[in-house]
């Protein structure tokens, strides 16, 4: 393996050649003769962790499920792929919601999955932290709910009152939202107060400290919508896990998408990869009767769910069916933040352990959504030690904010045969990205070996994702998501995009749909032989 | 109000391909001009960008039946002083 000092330039080309990736339905196929078409009760679009969800909930509930994506294997964003035996994970590096009895755990609980999903959790002293490049400040958060909110009134006595405020609400917000708990979901769109202010005008309300503010607003991070925009309401759906059960999940998305296969096939779900649906046929009385496929086949449902991004799900439908109105609608929604990723080993080191910090240049977080401005962007690392093949490693990822106009001028360029211009890009935000940890991490210096890096146009590849963002679209006040029935009447959508970005919010999408669809009192009593 | 009248139907007529005379106040949305629940949040999201409001999915959109309703209710939106920083 190349030291340290490998030139980067081979580092930052945009072929990956890693160990597990096939690019997928680009590949002509051989079998795309037309087939006797097949019946099953329901096509679920998109294999990601929601889509997944989605189709063993209805198997488990007796009905015939397609699932169909568009790559060669399952797993969408929680896909890890491997480089010489050095993981890296495309969208899934940690998530909330393990805390004893949180939403994620129960929804894992009862995929039949919860033995198999292994958290890592940050909690060895300062291993979930907050560093502010312009002033030298750290602040450390420990686990639990309750230990971040006293942490952070001890950072910031003069505003106690403020940091109970915030964390009063985000609590009092998720205890009221129904769809929090698994046996009182509700398809309606949720409403309380907050659900039509933003966090920036919350945050505006309790406090002028500015870096308070951006403390408690930096798990933004991980939904990739601007203060300004995102509710409050929303803001706290997501955080409300964060501060209670963050952790890594051991051998990353991997673990999901190897135990949910397994489930799948025990309740014969059919997964068909390299599929995606050409054309929906035989419409009549806004209801789709058969869906054409890219390999020629065609299947016949009585419904389709689509758990991909809205502008894909716009694309696929019958435009003549559509009011304007509705793609208007679906136009304007706005793609979220990506991430300029690397992913790295630390050699010549000592085991490191599970750490998780956020590197903001700025107490301005929603200056990252800026493209024009000069700082450098806000930045999550995440190390850990990973026995791959019998050796340990110690494994860094960086994500760094990235926007889609960061690489639009090359969005047209193919994989492979990127400008020179692309991969200097890619070499800057490399050594950038490396100077700042080496900084803030002195004992790093001269040790992280860059295995690999992908801009948002690298994930667009390799994830067929629109724009290569990381969590579907923007979320914005008085946004209505693509959620629910479409005006196709055996047609919805679920997905990250729906209720909230991120794990526990698509595969809450799809608890809820899958309620919808089953039936609510089959439904609670599926959920109730579930979780007891 | 005349201005709302105007504004609103060119809303309905715009984004929902109906005729300017089937836009009489008396029309019902669900039955005269034939939108479903549905279509009623992309009529939602359509009236927010053209008015600069913020509507909130509450128990008056969904008393709403005619539309002079939808006119009565951007009114009242607009004597309340919603307007929204985030549509443009």
């Amino acid at each position: 393996m190349s030291g340290p000092s490998a030139p980067l330039r081979d580092l930052v080309k945009d072929e990956i050649k890693t160990d597990n990736f096939n690019p997928g339905y680009e590949r002509p196929r051989e079998e795309s003769s037309r087939k006797c078409m097949k019946k099953v009760d329901n096509i679920v679009v998109g294999s990601g962790i929601s889509g997944m969800t989605l189709a063993l909930l209805l198997a488990k509930n007796g009905q015939s499920v397609v699932l169909l994506e568009k790559a060669a294997t399952i797993g969408g964003s929680m896909v890890r792929f491997y480089k010489g035996g050095i993981p890296f994970d495309t969208g899934f590096h940690f998530t909330g919601g393990f805390e004893k009895d949180g939403l994620l755990i129960e929804m894992l609980r009862v995929l039949n999955i919860d033995q198999q999903i292994e958290p890592i959790f940050f909690d060895t002293p300062n291993s979930n932290s907050i560093v502010f490049e312009q002033n030298q400040q750290t602040y450390t958060l420990p686990l639990g709910y309750d230990e971040c909110r006293n942490a952070i009134v001890n950072y910031f006595p003069g505003d106690k009152e403020a940091v109970n405020k915030y964390f009063d609400a985000v609590k009092r917000i998720c205890d009221n939202t129904a769809s929090m708990n698994l046996r009182n979901l509700t398809v309606s769109r949720e409403s309380c107060p907050e659900d039509y202010i933003t966090v920036a005008d919350f945050l505006d309300e309790i406090t002028d400290n500015t870096q308070l503010k951006a403390v408690l607003s930096v798990y933004g991070l991980c939904y990739g919508s601007p203060s300004k925009e995102m509710t409050f309401a929303g803001h706290s759906r997501v955080c409300y896990g964060l501060y209670n059960g963050i952790a890594r999940v051991k051998d990353g998305g991997d673990a999901f998408v190897r135990s949910l296969k397994a489930e799948l096939e025990k309740y014969g779900v059919e997964i068909l990869t390299n599929r995606f649906i050409e054309s929906c046929e035989d419409i009549e009385d806004k209801r789709v009767g058969s869906f054409l496929l890219n390999s020629g086949e065609r299947i016949s449902t009585d419904k389709c769910i689509f758990t991909i991004h809205p502008a894909e799900i716009l694309k696929t439908l019958p435009q003549d069916e559509l009011r304007k109105g509705f793609c208007e609608r679906v136009n304007g929604y706005q793609p979220s933040i990506g991430f300029f990723t690397l992913y790295a080993t630390i050699d010549d080191m000592g085991p490191v352990d599970s750490s998780l910090v956020a590197l903001c240049c700025t107490d301005n977080i929603d200056g990252a959504y800026d493209p024009s401005s000069q700082d450098a962007r806000p930045l999550i690392f995440v190390t850990g030690n990973e026995d791959i093949k019998g050796k340990e490693h110690n494994v860094l990822h960086v994500f760094e904010v990235a926007l889609v106009e960061d690489t639009q001028e090359w969005e047209n360029s193919k994989r492979g045969s990127r400008p020179a211009a692309y991969i200097d890009y890619k070499e800057r935000r490399v050594a950038s990205i490396i100077k700042r940890i080496e900084n803030v991490n002195p004992a790093y210096k001269g040790k992280i070996n860059v295995v690999a890096s992908a801009s948002m146009l690298t994930f667009k590849d390799y994830l067929h994702s629109p724009y290569g963002c990381a969590y579907g679209i923007r979320q914005k006040v008085s946004q209505f998501n693509l959620f629910g029935k479409l005006p196709l009447r055996n047609i919805y959508a679920a997905g990250q995009s729906a209720v909230l970005p991120g794990v526990a919010g698509a595969m809450m999408s799809s608890f809820i749909i899958a309620r919808g669809l089953i039936g609510k009192d089959l439904y609670n009593e599926f959920i109730q032989n579930q979780l007891g | 109000m005349d201005e709302i009248i105007k504004m609103t139907n060119e809303v309905f007529v715009d984004s929902f391909e109906m005729e300017e005379e089937q836009l009489t106040e008396d029309a019902t949305i669900f039955d005269d001009l034939g939108l479903d629940s549905l279509d009623m949040v992309d009529m939602v999201v359509a009236l927010q960008k053209k008015f600069n409001v913020k509507i909130r999915d509450d128990e008056r959109v969904r008393n709403i039946r005619t539309l002079g309703d939808v006119y009565r209710y951007i009114e009242l939106l607009r004597d309340e002083g919603v307007t929204s920083d985030t549509s443009a």
